[in-house]
């Protein structure tokens, strides 16, 4: 609320004050009176002036009859003077006051008229010859307001003659004159009536109009406002009748309208705090959850620790019995110990299982992918699965392509792969069978590793369902039949880790090939695969983009690398490029992304990171999407692409 | 006649491991805490030590550690036997200049693999398993 001072200041500064408004209509009221009294006068005075000109009234027709009788009868000698009669006989002109005859000598002959011809009065002298005219009579009688008439005898009655005859218009004149006079003495004395009541009048409408423009003013400004007071019956009252009116309407609604607020105010208040409320208990949730996971992983981390040591145990001495070490045993006993064994293997494959499928879930499995040959990477893990082989009497054969380029993928991770299926395989061949284990080329995806058995193979309904388990199976059910279980989801996340892509083939009857793919070491696979697997995993998914120097300390690509990835998550991926690594990782943060990743390397010496991370945004239905980041990555590899087909 | 140290809380495992290592021809030493393991290989190097890592009174990780400041004990090739088949446990043994093996269904095999390996054993008759 502004000081009352400050309102009264705008207001004067805005209202037309009252003494002003007054003094300008008054001033009106003035200069309309003045106008008019001028105006009167004005007129009176040209009347004057008028009446000294031209414009007279014209009796020329009934003088000019007279004149010619009278002229006849002079002539005729019929008359001596003019009569009076004879010159109230013209109608429209009744005061004549003379009418005489003069010859062109200018000699009077003939006069007549009522006061019996004074001529000398009208400056006339019949004992002298003086010439007269029109005008000399009339500017010598000028208050007599005579007219004179001159009508001259017609040429053909041969004699020069003329009847000047005086018509005084008094009658006519006086009105007039009297007529002007009355009206402004009239106009004047209206006016001096009025004057003074207007003037008063103007007082009271300023006084109103002023009130009003305050009100009008206080209102605009939100000031205090008093109801206008309503006295008489004129428009002024009717005026602030109204605007009171107005003014309470206004302020119940301003009113009104504040409480609203203040409602929607508090209103919104609550439901923040509710909102604050609820993200604190969502926050306490998550940390809950993290720590739950946590312990969780770190039981089954313990469990499975813990188990292993009685497993070992147990099929250890099952396996040394059976060896004959302890004695000799009937082959009863040897089948019983069979199955010793060949259940607490699966107790302990189970376990391996349960462990690994816990950690790809909470993706706590650290990838360490290189540049690797599949010929060595299946020397390794060949002897292991040729003893398993064996003692299931099953051939274990191997076909690898010539030529095979290298792959890109977590060496333990690939031969866990292998080994899983050719377990599955193994177990589901009959014995003198074959399992074999082949690698190929894959032209856009990699290399293409399968396992083939001549097992009872898989129906179509039932390779659509081994996929779905995988699904099933991450969920949290254990689905133990058929013997799938874990095994196959475990497989299907190591593929994925592995930028990789899993099928299977299966005829009934005949056997199944399962197979897989790795991408080669070339970066466009690489990043295809790497893309391909974004895209299947979130629809909306961003992809980091950051290029790491490699220190001036003498550190190698590769040692980059092996010094980076303890801090990257499971799908980051890095790779050697030109002196420097390519990192780049899904994640849904693109700023969380690179600030962790910027904290690591400030604590690690000699690593520049040079680019600011760049966030490309991956929409699997937009393919547009999709090749920028391609591009974006590629560009690094100084790599050409050929152009695709748009 | 090799001499093999073995070091693990679990007196089953101990006798099991030393059953078979005698089949192969070794004489074998046991341990089961990490203390008496380093005792008994500063008093008596052996020529092939395999050590769990979860001990009482120590820890088998320490243990290498200890021996490979150890003058006489720093070329002794170490097999870890462990439960744990983290990465992070696989690459501190592997750090340590040590061999992992996983407590599992073939840790015998292994076992026997690196020892047959490692003492050049091509001659000595396998156990019975792999006849089928």
């Amino acid at each position: 609320m502004k000081q009352a001072s400050q309102i009264t200041d705008e207001l004067s500064l805005r209202v037309l004050p009252r003494q002003r408004m007054r003094r300008r209509l008054r001033r009106f009221l003035v200069v309309a009176l003045a106008a008019q009294a001028g105006a009167t006068i004005a007129a009176l005075v040209a009347l004057q002036t008028v009446w000294k000109g031209d414009d007279r009234p014209d009796h020329s027709p009934s003088v000019a009859a007279l004149a010619l009788d009278l002229l006849n009868r002079q002539r005729t000698g019929r008359i001596t003077s003019v009569s009076k009669e004879m010159l109230d006989r013209v109608a429209d002109a009744p005061s004549i006051e003379f009418a005489c005859v003069i010859d062109d000598a200018d000699r009077v002959l003939l006069t007549g008229g009522d006061s019996g011809p004074d001529l000398g009065a009208y400056g006339l002298d019949p004992a002298r010859e003086v010439p007269v005219n029109t005008q000399t009579l009339v500017a010598a009688i000028p208050s007599k307001r005579l007219r004179i008439y001159e009508s001259r005898l017609p040429e053909r009655f041969g004699v020069r003659q003329s009847v000047l005859i005086g018509v005084r218009d008094l009658g006519s004149d006086r009105a007039v004159l009297d007529g002007a006079a009355a009206a402004g003495i009239g106009m004047l004395v209206t006016a001096l009536i009025a004057l003074p009541l207007v003037w008063c009048r103007i007082g009271g409408w300023s006084q109103g109009l002023h009130r009003l423009h305050t009100s009008i003013r206080r209102l605009a400004l939100n000031a205090p406002l008093a109801p206008l007071p309503v006295t008489g019956d004129d428009e002024i009252a009717y005026l602030s009748l109204a605007f009171n009116d107005m003014a309470g309407k206004l302020t119940a609604s301003r009113r009104s309208l504040l409480t609203a607020n203040q409602t929607l105010e508090e209103r919104v208040r609550e439901r923040t705090d509710e909102l604050r409320e609820v993200n604190c208990v969502l926050e306490r949730q998550n940390v809950k959850l993290e720590e739950l996971t946590e312990t969780a992983l770190r039981f089954t981390d313990d469990v499975a620790h813990e188990l292993r040591t009685p497993l070992t145990v147990v099929m250890e001495f099952a396996s040394i019995i059976e060896d004959g070490i302890g004695g000799s045993i009937t082959d009863q006993q040897r089948e019983y110990l069979r199955f010793i064994s060949d259940a607490s293997g699966e107790l302990a494959r189970l376990v391996d299982d349960f462990l690994d499928s816990s950690k790809l879930r909470s993706g706590t499995l650290r990838v360490d992918r290189q540049e690797l040959d599949i010929d060595r990477t299946l020397d390794a893990i060949w002897p292991m699965l040729e003893l398993r082989a064996t003692r299931a009497h099953i051939a274990l054969r191997r076909t690898v392509a010539a030529g095979l380029p290298r792959v890109f993928a977590d060496r333990e991770k690939l031969g866990r792969t292998i080994i899983n299926l050719t377990i599955n395989a193994i177990k589901f061949s009959r014995a003198g069978s074959t399992v074999t284990i082949g690698a190929a080329l894959d032209d856009e995806l990699g290399v293409r590793i399968s396992v083939t058995d001549q097992g009872p193979g898989l129906s179509p309904e039932e390779v659509h369902s081994v996929f779905e388990r995988f699904r099933q199976t991450a969920s949290g059910k254990v689905a133990r039949t058929k013997g799938f279980g874990l095994g196959l989801s475990i497989v299907q996340g190591l593929v994925s880790l592995n930028l990789g892509t899993i099928g299977v083939e299966s005829t009934p009857g005949v056997g199944s090939t399962f197979s897989f793919t790795v991408p080669s070491y070339e970066p466009a696979v690489i990043v295809d695969m790497f893309l391909a697997g974004v895209t299947e995993r979130a629809t909306a998914a961003r992809v980091g983009v950051m290029l790491l120097e490699c220190g001036d300390g003498g550190g190698s690509a590769s040692d980059l690398i092996a010094r980076l990835a303890p801090l990257l998550h499971p799908y980051d991926i890095q790779l050697p490029t030109n002196g420097a690594v390519l990192l780049f990782g899904e994640t849904s943060d693109i700023d969380r992304w690179s600030d962790r990743l910027r904290r690591e390397y400030a604590e690690t010496d000699d690593l520049r990171a040079d680019t600011t991370p760049v966030s490309l945004r991956v929409i699997s239905a937009a393919i547009h999407g999709v090749d920028e980041v391609k591009e974006r990555l590629l560009m690094h590899f100084d790599i050409v692409e050929a152009s695709r087909a748009a | 006649m090799p001499h093999v140290l073995l070091a693990d809380d679990n007196p089953e495992l101990c006798q099991l491991l030393e059953i078979r290592l005698k089949t192969l021809g070794a004489r074998v030493t046991i341990a089961h805490d990490a203390t008496h393991a380093l005792y008994l290989m500063s008093r008596n190097p052996p020529d092939l030590v395999i050590l769990d890592i979860w001990m009482p009174a120590g820890n088998g990780l320490a243990v290498c550690e200890m021996m490979r400041d150890h003058a006489a004990l720093c070329e002794v090739p170490i097999l870890v036997i462990t439960g744990d088949s983290s990465d992070e446990a696989r690459q501190r043994v592997t750090d340590l200049g040590a061999h992992i093996i996983c407590k599992g269904d073939d840790l015998w095999d292994r076992i026997c693999y690196f020892y047959v390996n490692h003492f050049k054993l091509q001659s000595h008759p396998k156990p019975g398993r792999r006849a089928g």
